[in-house]
C-alpha cells in the first residue's frame, strides 16, 4: 500500500509506539498521585512537553495537551472571547473544527465575520483586514489548509490585525502546520495556535494548544485541576509520550525542501496528463490538491484503493458530507470540488512511491473515462 | 434477583383453530432464541408467557428484546404475590400512588379461586382505601389503575402498566421472501413490514463499486443487522452492478439507465430467490416517489419476474415510512449520505412513462444480456452478519 492520505493521519513512527507502550506498563501510575512512581510519570509528562516546546518555538508552559487539535480549536471558540460585544473574523478556509464552533457562536447572536479565499485558496488579506476592526475580539486563521496545503503568512496577518485590533486575541489552527513550516510559534506570534500529534507519527487522541505567556484563557474542562487548572482529565501518558517521540523522529527523518521538491515533481506529472493542481502558490509542500477533470473523487479513491494507493478526496472528516465548503470558496464549482482529490505526503514518503501512485491515478482517471486526462 | 416478572401476551394467534400450536411453538423458539444470552427462566402457560427470575438490572433491556419479537402484543412488568388476601392487599397498597383517584381491575382466569372478579375488584378496592384513606375511587377516569391477575398454580400478578409490541405473527410462519435492500429509508421499512406478518427475510443488496464506495455497501450490512434484531437469522446477499450499469451506459439511451437496470435487477432477484428457496420479492416501491416508481415504470420492471412481487409501502407517504422507520431504529442509519446505486450513472431527465416495447427495444442493444446476468450471479457476495 501506497499511502498518500498523511493529512488524514499518519502511521505512527516506531519510536512513538515504543514511547507509548512502556509508558502503559511500567509508567502506568497516575501522574497526580504524590508518591514517588506518580512523581515520575510527572517528570515524564513535563520532559515530553519540554521536547515538544524545544521543537515547535515555544516555553514549556505555553503548551496545554489536550485529546485532539479538535478541542483545541473548540477550547479556543468556546472561552477565548473575551469581552461580549466585540466580533469575531474567521477564514473561509478554515477546518470543520473551527467553522462550526463559530458557526454556533453566530447562531447565538455574535457578529462572525468570514473572511473570503483567493483563487490560490489564501486568504484574501486585504478583506480580512478590512473585517478587523477595534471591536474585534477573535481572529482565527488557519495555518496551512488541510483542503490545499496552502500556507497563510500568519505572521504578517498576525501584526497587522494587533495594529488594528489591539485587544484582539490571535489564533491559528496549525493541525497541516506544525513543524511543516519551519516556522516557530513564538515567531508567528498569535496567542493561541492547536496542533494535533497524529499527523505527525504519532497515535490519535493527543494535540496540544499553545497558549502564549499573558494571555488568560480559561478552562474548557473543569475538575481536576490537571495541566495547571487548564485542562483537566488525567493526563494522557502513553500518547503524550509518544507525542514527544514523534516530534523527535519528525526532526530526525523530515526534510521540508525535499518533500516540498516532490509535491512540485507530482504536481508537475499531473499538470502535464490534463490535470489541474491547486494552491500552487506559497504552499507547505506536503499537500497537493489535484483537479482531475470527469471523474469523481470518490470512486477514483476507490479504484486507486483498490490497486493499492490510498488517497484523500478533500477532507476525510467532511468524507460523508456533499459539496466541499473550502474549495468551493476558491471558486470552483461544486462539480469540481466533486473532483479534486487530494495527496497528502509525509516525512517518510519515498519519492519513487508517490510517482508510481501518481502514474496508477492517471491510469485509472483514464479507465474511468476522463475524456481530459491524457 | 428481581421479584418481578414479565407478562407476555400474544394477540393475533387467538384466531388460529387447530394449527394454534404451530404458531405457538414458533413464537415460543423466537423468544427463546431473543433471550436466550439473558439471565432469566421462561414459562409458558396457557395463553400466556412469563419471564421470571431475571436480575433487576436487565429488566428493561428484556422488555426491549420482547418487543422485536413478532407475535408478542404486549408486555407488562408485574409484582407476584399469592393467593391469600392479605399479601394480595398489603402490595396492592404499596404500589397504589398516595394522591389522586384509582380503581381496580381483576382477572380470574384461575376459576376456582373463592372470589370472582368483582369481587376482588371490591375487596382490594375496600383494603387499599383503608390503609390510603386520602385516596378516592373513580371507575371511569381513574388516575391510577392496578390491574390483578390471578393464574393457576398459586400466582397472582399486579400491574400498572401494559406496553404495545410489535404485534403480527410469529416471524417464519409467513413463507420466505427476498428484500431488495438498497440503503434508503423505504426498503428496511418494507422488509419490516412482511416480516411482521411473519415472513423470513433474505436480503439482496446491488452496489456499483467503485463507483459507490464501501461505506454504501456497509450502510447496507448496517440497516441489515438493524432488521436483524427482527428477523432472526437474516441473511445478506450483495451483488455488483457495475459492469452492467458501464454496458448499459455505453449501449442505450441515457434516459433508459435506471429502466434498464431496474428490469436487470429484477432478474437477478428473481434467480436469487429462486436459488435461496423465497417465494417472493419485497422492494420498497411507494407510488409516484420517484420516477422509476410510477404505474408505468413498476409494469415495465414488473414485466420480467413471474413470482410475487410485494409492495407494503406502496400506498404510503413518505412521513409514514419514516415513522416506521423511526421506530425500528433504521432512520439515522438510512440517512447517511452515501450514493447507491440508483444514483450513479443518474441521467438529467429520467424516463417517467416507459413502454415494455420500447424498453424492450434498448434491451435489444445489450448483446450479452444473460451473460452479464450469469456472472452477476456468480460473484455473488454472502455477508456474516
Amino acid at each position: 500500500m501506497i499511502y498518500l492520505d498523511n493529512a488524514a493521519t499518519t502511521r505512527a513512527f516506531d519510536s512513538a509506539v515504543t514511547a507509548a507502550n512502556e509508558a502503559m506498563r511500567d509508567g502506568y501510575f497516575n501522574p497526580n498521585a504524590t508518591y514517588e512512581s506518580g512523581v515520575k510519570a510527572r517528570e515524564k509528562i513535563d520532559a515530553a512537553r519540554k521536547t515538544i516546546a524545544n521543537a515547535v518555538g515555544a516555553m514549556p508552559d505555553e503548551l496545554v495537551f489536550t485529546s485532539c487539535a479538535t478541542e483545541s480549536n473548540n477550547w479556543v471558540f468556546a472561552c477565548g472571547k473575551k469581552y461580549k460585544k466585540g466580533n469575531i473574523v474567521i477564514t473561509a478556509g478554515e477546518h470543520a473544527s473551527v467553522y462550526e464552533p463559530a458557526m454556533r457562536l453566530k447562531s447565538r447572536g455574535d457578529d462572525v465575520r468570514i473572511a473570503p479565499l483567493t483563487e490560490n485558496g489564501n486568504v484574501d488579506e486585504n478583506a480580512l483586514l478590512r473585517l478587523v476592526d477595534e471591536e474585534t475580539a477573535l481572529v482565527s486563521m488557519i495555518h496551512v489548509s488541510n483542503e490545499t496545503g496552502v500556507e497563510n503568512d500568519i505572521k504578517r496577518l498576525t501584526e497587522a490585525i494587533r495594529t488594528r485590533a489591539p485587544r484582539a486575541c490571535v489564533h491559528s489552527d496549525g493541525v497541516q502546520g506544525l513543524l511543516k513550516t519551519g516556522r516557530s510559534l513564538h515567531d508567528l506570534g498569535v496567542d493561541f495556535y492547536s496542533a494535533s500529534a497524529h499527523k505527525l507519527g504519532a497515535p490519535k487522541g493527543i494535540g496540544l494548544l499553545y497558549i502564549r505567556r499573558g494571555v488568560n484563557l480559561a478552562p474548557f474542562l473543569a475538575g481536576g485541576g490537571q495541566e495547571r487548572g487548564l485542562r483537566s482529565g488525567t493526563q494522557n501518558t502513553p500518547n503524550i509520550a509518544a507525542f514527544a517521540a514523534a516530534v523527535d523522529e519528525f526532526g530526525k527523518v523530515n526534510d521540508c525542501a525535499q518533500v516540498a521538491a516532490l509535491r512540485a515533481e507530482l504536481c508537475e506529472y499531473f499538470g502535464s496528463h490534463g490535470c489541474k493542481a491547486l494552491g500552487n502558490t506559497s504552499n507547505s509542500g506536503y499537500i497537493a490538491c489535484i483537479y482531475v477533470p470527469d471523474v469523481k473523487a470518490e470512486i477514483l479513491q476507490n479504484v486507486a484503493h483498490d490497486r493499492g494507493v490510498a488517497i484523500g478526496k478533500g477532507a476525510a472528516c467532511s468524507g460523508s458530507k456533499r459539496g466541499n465548503r473550502v474549495l468551493s470558496a476558491m471558486g470552483l464549482k461544486q462539480i469540481e470540488t466533486e473532483c479534486c482529490i487530494r495527496l497528502s505526503l509525509f516525512a517518510d514518503t519515498k519519492r519513487d512511491d508517490a510517482l508510481e501512485a501518481a502514474h496508477i491515478i492517471i491510469d485509472a482517471a483514464r479507465r474511468l473515462g476522463s475524456k481530459h486526462v491524457g | 434477583m428481581s421479584d418481578n416478572v414479565i407478562l407476555i401476551r400474544f394477540g393475533e394467534l387467538y384466531l388460529k383453530g387447530k394449527n394454534k400450536d404451530y404458531f405457538e411453538n414458533i413464537l415460543k423458539d423466537n423468544i427463546r432464541n431473543k433471550l436466550a444470552d439473558l439471565d432469566c427462566k421462561l414459562y409458558f402457560g396457557r395463553g400466556r408467557y412469563v419471564v421470571k427470575q431475571y436480575p433487576q438490572a436487565i429488566e428493561s433491556t428484556i422488555v426491549s428484546r420482547l418487543k422485536q419479537v413478532f407475535g408478542v402484543h404486549s408486555v407488562s412488568v408485574a409484582h407476584r404475590c399469592g393467593y391469600e388476601m392479605d399479601e394480595i392487599a398489603a402490595l396492592a397498597a404499596e404500589l397504589t400512588p398516595d394522591r389522586g383517584s384509582f380503581r381496580v381491575t381483576a382477572h380470574r382466569s384461575y376459576k376456582k379461586y373463592p372470589l370472582d372478579s368483582l369481587q376482588i375488584n371490591m375487596q382490594l378496592g375496600e383494603r387499599i382505601l383503608q390503609a390510603k384513606p386520602q385516596l378516592t375511587v373513580d371507575l371511569h377516569k381513574p388516575d391510577y389503575t392496578l390491574y390483578v391477575d390471578v393464574r393457576e398454580d398459586g400466582d397472582v400478578y399486579l400491574y400498572d402498566r401494559t406496553e404495545r409490541c410489535s404485534g403480527g405473527m410469529p416471524y417464519g410462519t409467513g413463507g420466505k421472501g427476498l428484500l431488495l435492500l438498497s440503503g434508503g429509508i423505504d426498503s428496511p421499512v418494507a422488509g419490516y413490514m412482511l416480516a411482521k406478518r411473519g415472513m423470513s427475510i433474505t436480503a439482496l443488496h446491488f452496489h456499483s463499486y467503485p463507483y459507490t464506495s464501501q461505506a454504501a455497501k456497509e450502510k447496507a450490512v448496517k440497516l441489515a443487522r438493524i432488521l436483524g434484531e427482527y428477523c432472526p437469522s437474516i441473511k445478506l446477499m450483495c451483488v455488483s452492478l457495475t459492469e452492467i450499469q458501464e454496458t448499459i451506459h455505453k449501449q442505450c439511451k441515457p434516459n433508459y439507465m435506471i429502466t434498464l437496470v431496474r428490469r436487470f435487477m429484477m432478474r437477478i432477484a428473481q434467480e436469487v430467490a429462486k436459488r435461496n428457496s423465497c417465494g417472493c420479492i419485497i422492494n420498497g416501491e411507494s407510488l409516484g416517489q420517484v420516477a422509476s416508481q410510477t404505474l408505468e415504470s413498476i409494469t415495465v420492471t414488473n414485466a420480467v419476474v413471474d413470482m410475487p412481487v410485494f409492495r407494503p409501502l406502496i400506498g404510503m407517504d413518505k412521513d409514514e415510512i419514516i415513522e416506521i422507520a423511526q421506530k425500528i431504529g433504521s432512520f439515522e442509519t438510512s440517512i447517511e449520505p452515501f450514493e447507491d446505486c440508483c444514483t450513479v450513472f443518474l441521467p438529467e431527465f429520467p424516463l417517467i412513462k416507459p413502454t415494455v416495447e420500447k424498453v424492450e427495444e434498448q434491451e435489444s442493444r445489450i448483446t450479452d444480456y444473460n451473460e452479464l446476468i450469469e456472472k452477476a450471479l456468480e460473484n455473488i457476495e454472502l455477508i456474516e452478519l
